[in-house]
């Protein structure tokens, strides 16, 4: 697999924006929680943004996405209006889930998004179940599950890769290995350092790739997917990556040492990037700094807008607990 | 047909129906097997193949989670738990996926899969035994359906595939009328007409097997029959007993169950579960809130003790509620 | 057997009297002369005992209620089972206040009602069956589990109320409205008792009664020579019921669910009517008494029964009874049992009527005696059998007067 083979500029400018997308409104969500302005709870995603864009970019409208309890990164590389986020996070009737999700159960139906699922290792049967059902309709979508170092340790995780691996399920296993399950370090919850050997284990490919080098993961993800719609079955993507916040609202980290912090913060996906583009690319600095700016305006539109939107009709509690009734 | 020829006719009909309705369990589709834990699936690999009745390693929460995520986009999943008692080995898809995402998704996912159970007492010991009705009655967003014979079974899982919702499917070892070697010892085995095109029976029903006037005897699956018997020696000494079927306990037709408190004045519910906060427990407080100015007995149950099942059939007999028990209470509540 | 216990001439003025305590708990036994319960006179307050051992059945006055002597306020049973009997002929003198406080229902539970604080138990079905027609719960009796009232029982109530119903009038015709006493109240519910819980049989017979009028002729001319009270027809029956009661122990019986208890003495009721309504003192022993002393007696109770002066004692431990409409010139009438006795003899007139002896039909004097008869104690061969010996006994009057000689031992 050639990690750095030569993608589309369109698409590499689409990476880039979505992932600057995420990091403005990460950012401005922790500013606003900091004055208290935040209402529910906060699973942030800056330092990791180059898994979801790349990957998401790489994916076709109708292949379905499986995300986590920290999913506005997966939400918004999906497609998932910024609105309809901003909404779900203040709790209000425009959510994209009408105020009942909240912020770890974001949903849309229209650009492939099921509701998240904030049980860890969850989400993963249910991305090989979704697979399996478009291989029995002949359909060449695919499922990608995406989910942390710690759900590797869960019942669901290898339950889920054997029976893909042993179905041939069209599913992508995308491990975030930001190195941290909550506080626990993963070299206390696992012997081997390397969790992409786990699908060896299963017998399907397993991939370490550099989660910070967006062009990386676009490839690596590429070749997987290619690898799924063709029916040849899983593979595990581990992406080594780091969450530059604490795991929750409220989390101040104090199990990371500030240097570890700043070692990773050194090789931020988006400067990165930005500089591929520079580099590599021939962007212009303006050019570039116009898109941040467009997105700044976009992330606090949306935020306006949340706050701005009514609070769920009280009535709607009882609805849609069952289809049809 | 048996019960189990039922639930195979049933899904047959529906598969050929409807190309998203699929299969997945262990052992439920393996040439030359057993056609799952109990031969409702056998002979169906031969018709749609093996992805359509897809065998699976044991992987309990994988086949639940699978169905979930099938169930979320397009498919009609009907999964298999070679035991109920399994079910507990995933009760996170069922609990927290299954049963929450359309409510989560706000109405925009919806997840119309099946969870078929077998359950009941035969003596195996209590991890092969019990009756698991009352944790998914407990739980907003799933059906609970519990059918006591062939005909019902068939209508029932038929509305159950065509549902849009998680419908778990529980169904009573003793009255699957198993042949030959897969034949239960103490089966019922009730073998009735059923006919050979599709139809469903609503979901949310419950069923009048016998009409009465002086106590209303609810029970589900093998209590049915108990039950039955139960009313027939009644009869003989003059008390007039109506038993109600209650084959599905989500949603509960709570209605035609309070109507026939007003008309007996008297409840007594026979269920195979333990005794607290067993599904006659719910029943019993909804009577109690809705029927509360027509009784003139107590709301009793008869219900397994709280105790795990004891393997031997001896203690299992202890264990179950039996027909002198019924009556005898029944008397009791009457004089 | 059940007794009357009554509020004693205290002695003093025979005032008034207020009970002020209970030493006896309902259900609990009392030795003969051990103290049952406490009264203040005008003078002292006075333990009154227990005229004789029983268990106390039940407690028929409110505590602090004014009463006179004489007033009926409790009732004792002889045996723990007759505490669940209902209440024997308690048809009182019309100024007792025991009835105007209460009328004595023998179904009702009288326990609970002077206890209060008892919670009623009853079940929804039946609380709300009590609240829609107006019933009061506390009057009914229960039947189900720890004595809950259930459906039933009010549908029972429910029942007896429509049966009542159906008699109360005939609308849009001129009516006379006679208050109702509570002697008449008393004689309603008893007799509506007896009817419904007692099952009814009847016996007839005629009996010549032309030498016990010859032998009644002489006995009145020896009274008159003595000064004695001449005996009456109604004597004589009285000693001959007892001598056959003595034959046939059956009929002086009473039912009483698990057995049947076949008295002792014979104490005979008699009926007597009064202005609204009757009264039965009760003449004991009667079969110990001889003629001139029972016609004594009947005399003296009839006078005190129309002055108002019979005592408890006279109106207490009837175990057969004795009703005659014969001056009113009946042939004969059929009677209703006054439980908790088995039997009742009714009278008719003595009237000359047509009779066949020997082929041939004569004039005779005839006495129609009917006997009702409870079922439940007694059957057809034994009311026959005391029937057959009463009238042998009147046809043979001699033999009421004269007795069998008695083997002496030595």
């Amino acid at each position: 697999m050639n990690l750095d083979s030569a993608v589309p500029i369109e698409v590499v400018l689409e990476i880039y924006r979505r992932m600057v997308r995420i990091r403005r409104f990460e950012d401005r969500l922790y500013q606003m929680f900091l004055q208290g302005l935040v209402p529910g709870t906060l699973h942030q995603y800056q330092g990791q943004e180059a898994i979801a864009a790349s990957v998401c970019m790489a994916l076709r409208l109708e292949d379905v996405v499986f995300s986590t309890h920290r999913p506005v990164g997966h939400a918004i590389a999906k497609g998932v209006p910024l609105e309809g986020i901003a909404a779900e996070l203040w709790g209000k009737a425009t959510g994209c889930a009408g105020g009942k999700g909240g912020q770890m159960h974001l949903v849309d139906s229209t650009v492939g998004f099921p509701p998240s699922s904030a049980v860890v290792g969850s989400n993963i049967p249910m991305a090989v179940g979704a697979a399996l059902g478009f291989k029995l309709r002949g359909l060449d979508c695919v499922a990608v599950s995406f989910f942390g170092d710690g759900a590797s340790n869960t019942g669901a995780f290898h339950e889920g890769l054997n029976l893909a691996a042993v179905k041939d399920a069209p599913v992508i296993f995308v491990c975030e290995n930001n190195q941290y399950a909550a506080s626990t370090h993963i070299s206390l919850a696992m012997r081997i350092s390397d969790i992409a050997l786990r699908a060896q284990a299963y017998g399907f490919p397993g991939l370490v790739v550099d989660g910070m080098d967006a062009i990386a993961v676009y490839n690596s993800a590429s070749q997987a997917i290619a690898h799924a719609r063709s029916g040849a079955g899983p593979t595990l993507l581990e992406y080594k990556t780091f969450r530059f916040m604490g795991h929750s609202r409220g989390d101040p980290g104090g199990y990371r040492s500030k240097q570890e912090v700043e070692e990773w913060r050194k090789r931020d996906p988006i400067i990165r990037l930005h500089n591929t583009l520079i580099e590599i690319y021939n962007q212009t600095t303006e050019a570039l700094e116009s898109i941040n700016r467009e997105i700044q305006v976009e992330v606090e539109a949306a935020i306006q807008f949340a706050q701005d939107s009514p609070d769920p009709d009280p009535a709607t509690t009882y609805q849609n607990v069952f289809a049809d009734d | 047909m048996t019960m189990a020829e039922a639930l195979r006719d049933a899904m047959r009909l529906a598969m050929h129906q409807d190309p998203s309705v699929f299969i997945l369990g262990e052992d439920v589709g393996i040439q030359g097997g057993f056609g799952g834990g109990f031969t409702v699936t056998l002979g169906l690999s031969e018709t749609f193949g093996h992805e359509r009745v897809m065998d699976t390693p044991i992987s309990e929460i994988a086949i639940i989670g699978a169905a979930v995520g099938a169930a979320l986009t397009g498919m009609r999943p009907i999964a298999e738990m070679q035991y109920g008692d399994f079910v507990f080995c995933a009760m996170d898809p069922v609990i927290n996926q299954a049963a929450k995402l359309h409510y989560m998704s706000n109405g925009t996912y919806q997840v119309p899969l099946v969870l078929r159970l077998p359950v009941g007492a035969t003596s195996r010991g209590a991890q092969h035994a019990q009756s698991t009705e009352t944790y998914f009655m407990h739980t907003p967003g799933l059906k609970v359906v519990c059918p006591s014979n062939p005909y019902d079974a068939k209508g029932l899982l038929l509305a159950s595939i065509w549902d849009n919702n998680p419908v778990v499917f529980l169904e009573h070892k003793l009255l699957y009328g198993g042949k030959g070697g897969r034949k239960e010892k103490t089966s019922l085995d009730p073998i009735m007409e059923v006919p050979e095109e599709a139809f469903t029976i609503p979901l949310g029903s419950v069923a009048i097997r016998r009409e009465g006037t002086d106590i209303s005897i609810l029970a589900n699956m093998l209590m049915v029959y108990r039950s039955l018997q139960a009313a027939d020696r009644l009869a003989e000494e003059g008390i007039s007993a109506e038993v109600i079927d209650v084959r599905c306990l989500a949603p509960l037709d709570i209605g035609t169950i309070v109507e026939s408190a007003r008309k007996t004045s008297r409840v007594l519910i026979v269920e195979e579960d333990n005794l607290t906060a067993g599904w006659g427990a719910e029943v019993a407080a909804r009577l109690a809130q809705e029927a509360f100015y027509y009784l003139d007995a107590p709301i009793t149950r008869i219900a397994a003790p709280d105790t795990p099942v004891p393997c031997a059939a001896s203690l299992e007999q202890v264990y179950l509620p039996d027909v002198e028990t019924i009556v005898n209470t029944a008397k009791q509540l009457i004089e | 057997m059940i007794f009357n216990v009554v509020i004693p001439n205290l002695g003093a003025t025979g005032g008034d009297v207020v009970v002020e305590e209970w030493l006896v708990k309902p259900g609990q036994f009392v030795q003969a002369g051990a103290p049952l319960f406490v009264v203040t006179t005008d003078k002292a307050t006075v333990e009154v005992e227990a005229f004789r051992s029983g268990y106390l059945h039940s407690i028929l006055i409110e505590i602090g209620t004014s009463l006179p002597p004489g007033s009926l306020v409790a009732l004792l049973a002889d045996t723990e089972q007759e505490l669940n009997a209902p209440p024997p002929a308690l048809v009182l003198p019309a100024n007792s206040p025991a009835l105007e406080r209460r009328s004595i229902d023998s179904e009702q539970k009288q326990v609970e009602e002077i206890q209060p604080a008892r919670k009623i138990l009853a079940s929804p079905l039946a609380r709300r069956m009590v609240r829609q027609a107006d019933l009061d719960l506390a009057t009914l009796p229960g039947t189900g589990r720890q004595g809950a009232i259930l459906k039933r029982d009010v549908q029972r109530a429910l029942d007896l109320r429509q049966l009542s119903e159906l008699s109360a009038s005939i609308p849009g015709i001129e009516v006379q409205r006679i208050p109702v006493s509570n002697a008449r109240k008393a004689i309603a519910q008893r007799t509506q008792w007896s009817k419904s819980h007692t099952p009814h049989f009847y016996a007839s017979i005629d009996i010549d009664m032309c030498a016990a009028r010859e032998m009644l002729s002489q006995a009145a001319t020896l009274a008159a020579k003595h000064g004695w009270n001449a005996p009456t027809i109604n004597d004589l029956v009285l000693r001959a019921t007892a001598k056959a009661l003595r034959k046939v122990p059956r009929l002086n019986a009473s039912y009483s669910g698990e057995e049947i208890l076949v008295y002792g003495q014979i104490n005979l009721g008699l009926v007597i009517g009064l202005a609204d309504g009757m009264i039965v003192p009760v003449l004991h022993n009667v079969d110990q008494k001889n003629l001139f002393t029972i016609a004594a007696q009947t005399k003296k109770l009839k006078e005190k029964a129309q002055m108002g002066t019979l005592t408890a004692k006279d109106l207490d431990g009837g175990t057969f009874t004795v009703s005659n409409l014969g001056m009113y010139g009946l042939d004969s009438f059929l009677g209703v049992i006054n439980p908790p006795q088995a039997a009742l003899l009714t009278l008719g007139a003595v009237l000359q009527k047509a009779v066949v002896r020997e082929d041939q039909v004569v004039p005779r004097w005839t006495l129609t005696v009917n006997l009702s008869v409870d079922h439940r104690a007694v059957d057809g061969v034994h009311a026959a059998a005391f029937m057959q010996e009463l009238r042998n006994l009147l046809e043979n009057p001699f033999t009421l007067v004269f007795e069998a000689p008695k083997e002496e031992v030595d």
